[in-house]
């Protein structure tokens, strides 16, 4: 059953433009939502649940239009945009006594538990967390409520690699019985290495793969070669980075030929956005 | 509208600022310009709730709850007629203590019942200036508060010079005792029902203004 | 059942989900009629995308060593002993042919490659 899909998103501001965004997510996978820092990760999210005003679009979550349910939908979302930045002053326990009320299936027991899970102290205050502890409490609340689907923004930034683990050995638990989707936007890559089911890959507003994890690896090769081979394979190169000795690149798998004498291997995704990211730089070439 | 109202009056009112309606009390005071009494709501409680709500990211939170957008200024709608509504309420009584105390009544309009339809009609323009205003960006604060200030002093002033020079205008709002019930008890419904009309339209306008903040 | 994946091996993973399963299943040690855990909790257990192992059920159904009972799971395919050792022969020779081609273009004639797989098959 397909939970989410997002339908030529479009967003204009002066200098940035959202263009014809559009992926989609069945139930019981994790996709990750990649693209270096201003690609139009976090203002698609934003757009998806309304709070940035779409310039066209639709988006469909549970295969309701979102405008037309927005509140009944809203019941089902988990959303996070981040570490908790609101109420700085207020004791945890109070803010969760107001955000409670808003959901019919609230879950108290859910709400013990992954405050227990992530260590929290309800008597602190936002403004007494550290960076990581505060996305841990939004994240409590975002999973407190039976959602269907969370949409959480960076929730891995700043946690430290013990609590990265388990953050996302709790997803896969999240969505082990097939009911769940987990989207969550990330700039580390390694994060979507362990769990990820799905990747979209954004860039410049522009959607470039949104594809299963496997399959995206897969379709990509990372190449070396020295300096004269460079030349004839070049038009074939998505980009490359030159060196005193040769260069290292990125080709697309049915483009390497055994001919070109490339070594060719497998790519991380890191690689996968660096060299899309140079490419829609211009390809400069760093002095040698 | 239950946990909207909740989530302002748990969150953002400080509880010190339950304590700005005993200004209420100034209606005691004799021979003096009443209306003043009831600015301090927007002298005080208004400018302090919108900076409190600003600097811990109200907005930010509340778009986290399964609501939409304009049920962030919905909230807070409710919230500013309520402590509006709690401003009147402290102060009736002491309109009423008021007039027992000086039954010669007051050289500028008397604490009766027109007045407080005024001041219903008084809040009703304040809400309709400075909400539009303000959710045009959502963050500044300053403009449209002076703004919606300005306009309500214009009000008051143009009532109370209404009933001094306006022949028959006194008649209706001014005096008190039971004689001017009567006359005036229109004057409370209608300021009422203007209160109730302005802190709609002022809803309408700012919820489609809020709509294009892009947060 | 026992998987260890290993994440910097060149094989891909769903290809060591294949490799093991069905070297359990030749080996016996997968009786048939085992009915494998689900693939979401495969998935969890493994820390690995469910994706892939549904890739790996699924090169290990069309291979003939599991089947799906719709509603009820996987379960290893009811696979006489004379099968099970077609399985296992064609498996070896796939990967033979590969490695043959790597001999050959070191010029190992095939009496070479016979002594020296004489010598190495006993010495492990």
């Amino acid at each position: 059953m397909q939970l989410l899909s997002v339908q030529n998103l479009c967003k204009n501001y002066d200098k940035f433009r959202l263009k014809d965004v559009s992926f989609s997510l069945d139930a019981g996978y994790i996709m990750g939502f990649i693209g270096p820092n201003g690609a139009g990760k976090t203002t698609t999210l934003k757009a998806m649940m309304g709070l940035v005003k779409k310039d066209g679009g639709r988006v469909f979550v549970m295969g309701r239009d979102f405008d037309e349910h927005e509140m009944d939908l809203k019941q089902h979302i988990g959303f996070s945009l981040g570490g908790v930045d609101y109420y700085a002053k207020i004791p945890l326990r109070r803010i969760t006594s107001v955000v409670r009320r808003f959901y019919a299936s609230w879950d108290d027991e859910a709400y013990r538990r992954y405050i227990r899970r992530f260590e929290l102290d309800e008597d602190k205050r936002p403004t007494e967390l550290s960076g990581g502890m505060r996305v841990k409490y939004a994240l409590a609340l975002a999973l407190s409520h039976n959602a269907r689907l969370l949409l959480l923004a960076e929730p891995t930034s700043g946690l430290d690699p013990v609590a990265r683990d388990d953050l996302l050995e709790l997803f896969q638990e999240l969505i082990e019985d097939g009911e769940r989707s987990i989207l969550f936007s990330t700039h580390i890559t390694s994060d979507l290495e362990k769990c990820a089911d799905y990747i979209t890959y954004i860039e410049n507003g522009r959607i470039v793969e949104s594809r299963a994890r496997d399959e995206l690896l897969a379709a990509y090769r990372v190449v070396k070669g020295t300096p004269e081979q460079y030349s004839a394979v070049s038009p074939r190169l998505i980009s490359a980075k030159k060196h005193a000795f040769g260069f290292t690149g990125l080709m697309r798998t049915e483009d390497v030929r055994p001919e070109d004498g490339l070594a060719a291997e497998a790519p991380a995704l890191e690689d996968i956005m660096i060299y899309h990211a140079r490419k829609e730089n211009g390809n400069e070439e760093p002095a040698v | 509208m239950k946990n909207l109202l909740y989530k302002e009056l748990a969150l953002v009112v400080h509880p010190m600022f339950y304590l700005v309606p005993l200004t209420g009390a100034l209606l005691l005071i004799p021979q003096w310009p009443y209306f003043v009494a009831m600015m301090y709501f927007f002298f005080i409680t208004v400018p302090n709730v919108f900076q409190t709500a600003r600097t811990a990211n109200d907005i930010g939170f509340t778009v986290m709850l399964p609501v939409r957008k304009r049920d962030v200024v919905k909230a807070r709608l409710y919230n500013v007629v309520f402590l509006e509504q709690v401003q009147i309420a402290v102060a009736a009584p002491f309109a009423a203590r008021n007039n027992a105390l000086y039954p010669e009544g007051n050289f500028l309009l008397d604490a009766g019942i027109a007045f407080f339809g005024l001041t219903f009609a008084m809040y009703g323009l304040f809400n309709l200036v400075f909400l539009p205003m303000f959710y045009k960006t959502a963050y500044k604060l300053g403009v449209p508060i002076i703004a919606a200030i300005c306009a309500c002093v214009l009000f008051a002033g143009a009532a109370e010079t209404i009933a001094l020079i306006v022949p028959g205008a006194a008649a209706v709002l001014d005096g008190i005792g039971p004689q001017a019930l009567a006359r005036q008890l229109p004057v409370l419904a209608a300021g009422i029902a203007l209160f109730v009309l302005l802190s709609w339209l002022a809803y309408r306008v700012s919820a489609r203004r809020f709509e294009r903040v892009d947060l | 059942m026992n998987i260890v994946i290993s994440g910097a091996s060149d094989k891909p993973i769903y290809q060591q989900l294949f490799d093991q399963i069905s070297s359990q299943i030749i080996k016996g040690e997968l009786p048939k009629g085992y009915c494998l855990p689900p693939i979401r909790t495969v998935a969890k257990e493994l820390r690995i995308s469910v994706i892939t192992v549904k890739k790996a059920w699924e090169e290990l159904e069309r291979a003939g060593f599991i089947e799906t009972m719709v509603g009820r799971g996987c379960f290893v395919a009811p696979l006489k002993p004379a099968e099970l050792a077609d399985k296992r022969d064609s498996l070896a020779a796939d990967k033979l042919k590969k490695d043959i081609e790597y001999y050959k273009s070191l010029g190992l004639s095939l009496e070479e490659l016979l002594e020296l797989v004489k010598r190495y098959y006993s010495e492990e």
